[in-house]
């Protein structure tokens, strides 16, 4: 559908061009900023559209949303910010359309308490990591010792909120090779004051059994319960599950994902980044001899993770599918086929 | 009503299901039950709604006789009830309501299995080597499906005993250009590592979560979990049935034993069930026409069904 005015349109072409592109190179701050940018784009999308009925909107909104998930077919949290909007439309609309009688006022007010209600979970997701910070006292205690694994913003503040309640713990970073973000978390950690060990993944099952708990961050979770999160998260899982510790996930509820990884041949589940970490450009005649890979992510089955700590508080993994039923609608979410 | 008009009743009940059954050997035995009792509503004079409940009842309990799944019958009936009655009873129309619901449940219940297929399908990767245990119709339309969808995938079959339904599957599935091998019933173990992923169909899904099927689904689910394959369930919610078995005791007589050995057998300890349960932890997902759910969330379907 022509979008209204001619200048406005060709603008939003171009933001969303540029949020693409960033995409393609993979320059975007964290999970939480992808999350913030897809939502700007769409209540600029969902304001500059003329629509006459919700089904027009749906469909505009869905197509748009698909050029900006081309951008990063593995980036789960555009689809999840996608569906849900769809969602908050159909929920408007439904809303609307009960109270009023005649469709031009249900037009009329429709586009107004969308973006009203668009902005709210934006405001929500902003909140996100603060929210899920404050519960740390309830799951953190006094000389407890803490593994985690790589750099996540959530788990971060997690910790530093415990520091600042003057809860006295340890936390044990692996480094997450080949990207060592871990590097990156334990400096940040230390300069908070919270006793910081930095461990190789080798470290992990020497560790495993004088820990008490597992706090990791997570890229997205699956409509199973299953993680998509940093590689080397499973075999964390899996040790830690060996020894009965409890593997608490942190996550904002728009990381969870209507999506199954049904195999590992999933079509757009992993990444792969370039291997220059691991084999140097230097050793470049090796390259013909040997393949080097870098996935990005691992798949943790929902068996190994005890609990999702969300800012929605604490959920059990078997409760997440009732998660994406109230998130989602299934007519907006189709399952990827593998061919 | 007069007695000798019930029996004339009852073997019109079960001439017009059981010719349903044969005619159509698709079809599902609780469909077959619901699009009978449509038809016995159409004829039906009940004045109130507990009249018409009573004939429903009535109607049941004469298909129960037959030897075709217990647990089948029996949920399709129950959720067609609970629907058809969910409706506006003070309406003195009410029959012509009912039975509108009535047909609406039953295409539901005819277009649930297409609408499966398209979600399951998903889960089969081209290449895929699958497991399933004898023959079941909803998983050979979901095999369709992927193969419709030019997907290569190798399927072993159970023979399955004692009415080795297996070789039906091999030859329905090898009319589609799948290929096929039957497997001994022991050989489930033997097979087991080179399977990607077991699916099965259902009888009847319990509220645990947990599913009553054709006996030896119990110690597949076992040996998938044992060797970390995921176990998939695939089935129409109109066979979600309010048990909670807690083992294989538990589970009532009438959906472990055909109704003709319950009549005739004195001794059920010496007879073989022809179903088992697998309780839920062995189930990892069951793709339903409600979606695609965990275990747990089928007493939350139930639930929204019930209560």
């Amino acid at each position: 559908m022509p979008a209204g005015d001619g200048d406005k349109a060709n603008d939003l072409k171009e933001r969303i061009a540029l949020f693409v592109d960033e995409l393609k190179k993979g320059t975007s701050q964290g999970s939480c900023d992808v999350a913030i940018k897809t939502i700007n784009l769409l209540i600029r999308i969902i304001s500059q559209t003329k629509f006459s009925t919700e089904k027009d909107l749906i469909r505009h909104v869905a197509a748009e949303g698909s050029k900006i998930q081309a951008g990063d077919p593995s980036e789960n949290i555009i689809g999840n910010i996608i569906f849900r909007v769809l969602k908050i439309i159909r929920d408007e609309w439904r809303e609307i359309s009960q109270a009023n009688d005649t469709e031009a006022q249900i037009s009329h007010t429709l586009k107004a308490s969308i973006i009203e209600a668009v902005s709210e979970f934006k405001t929500e997701i902003e909140g996100c990591v603060d929210n899920i910070a404050a519960l740390a006292p309830n799951y953190i205690n006094e000389n407890d010792v803490v593994l985690t694994i790589g750099r996540s913003r959530t788990v971060e503040a997690l910790f530093k909120h415990a520091a600042s309640k003057g809860i006295k713990f340890q936390v044990l970073v692996s480094e997450c090779a080949p990207f060592y973000k871990g590097h990156e978390m334990a400096k940040n950690l230390a300069q908070a004051k919270i006793n910081t060990t930095l461990i190789t993944e080798c470290q992990i099952g020497i560790v495993m059994p004088r820990v008490n708990k597992v706090v990791i961050g997570t890229h997205s979770i699956m409509a199973n319960g299953g993680l998509k999160a940093v590689t080397g998260t499973n075999i964390l899982s899996v040790l830690a599950k060996e020894t009965n510790k409890p593997v608490i996930v942190c996550s904002s509820m728009y990381k969870l994902s209507p999506l199954f990884h049904s195999t590992p041949k999933h079509a757009s589940f992993n990444k792969f980044a370039t291997p220059s970490e691991i084999l140097d450009y230097e050793d470049a005649e090796l390259l013909s001899k040997v393949e080097v890979m870098a996935p990005i992510f691992d798949y943790v089955p929902p068996h190994l993770v005890y609990m999702i700590l969300s800012n929605n508080g604490a959920q059990p993994v078997s409760y997440v599918y009732r998660l994406v039923k109230d998130f989602y609608h299934p007519d907006d979410v189709e399952q990827p086929t593998n061919s | 009503m007069p007695s000798h008009r019930d029996g004339v009743v009852e073997t019109e009940i079960l001439t017009n299901f059981n010719k349903l059954m044969d005619e159509n050997p698709d079809m599902s035995p609780a469909v077959a039950a619901v699009t009978t009792l449509v038809n016995l509503m159409k004829k039906s004079n009940a004045g109130t709604m507990s009249e018409l409940r009573d004939t429903i009842h009535k109607a049941e309990e004469v298909m129960l006789t037959t030897d075709y799944s217990y647990t089948s019958i029996h949920s399709g009936c129950d959720q067609f009830l609970r629907y058809i009655t969910l409706a506006n009873t003070l309406d003195t129309n009410f029959q012509k309501i009912m039975l509108q619901r009535g047909q609406s449940f039953m295409d539901k219940m005819i277009k649930a299995r297409e609408s499966i297929a398209k979600l399951a399908a998903g889960f089969i990767d081209d290449g895929a080597t699958i497991l399933t245990h004898g023959h079941s119709r909803v998983v050979l339309e979901v095999m369709k499906t992927a193969a419709n969808q030019k997907k290569r995938f190798t399927v072993y079959v159970t023979e399955s005993s004692p009415d080795k339904s297996g070789y039906q599957m091999e030859k329905e599935l090898t009319k589609l250009g799948i290929p096929t091998v039957v497997i001994l019933d022991f050989g489930i173990g033997y097979i087991m590592e080179k399977v990607q992923l077991v699916m099965v169909g259902a009888e009847g899904v319990m509220e645990s979560g947990g599913i009553i099927n054709k006996i030896g689904t119990y110690p597949i689910a076992i040996c998938a979990k044992q060797m970390n394959k995921p176990f998939y369930v695939v089935t129409e919610s109109f066979k979600f049935v309010r048990e909670y078995p807690l083992n294989q005791m538990d589970v009532p007589d009438r959906f472990k034993y055909r109704a003709s050995k319950l009549k005739s057998s004195k001794d059920l300890s010496k007879e073989h069930p022809i179903v088992d349960y697998t309780p839920p932890e062995y189930i990892d997902l069951l793709f339903t026409d409600l979606g695609v759910l965990t275990s747990s969330a089928v007493s939350d379907e139930l639930i929204n069904m019930y209560c």
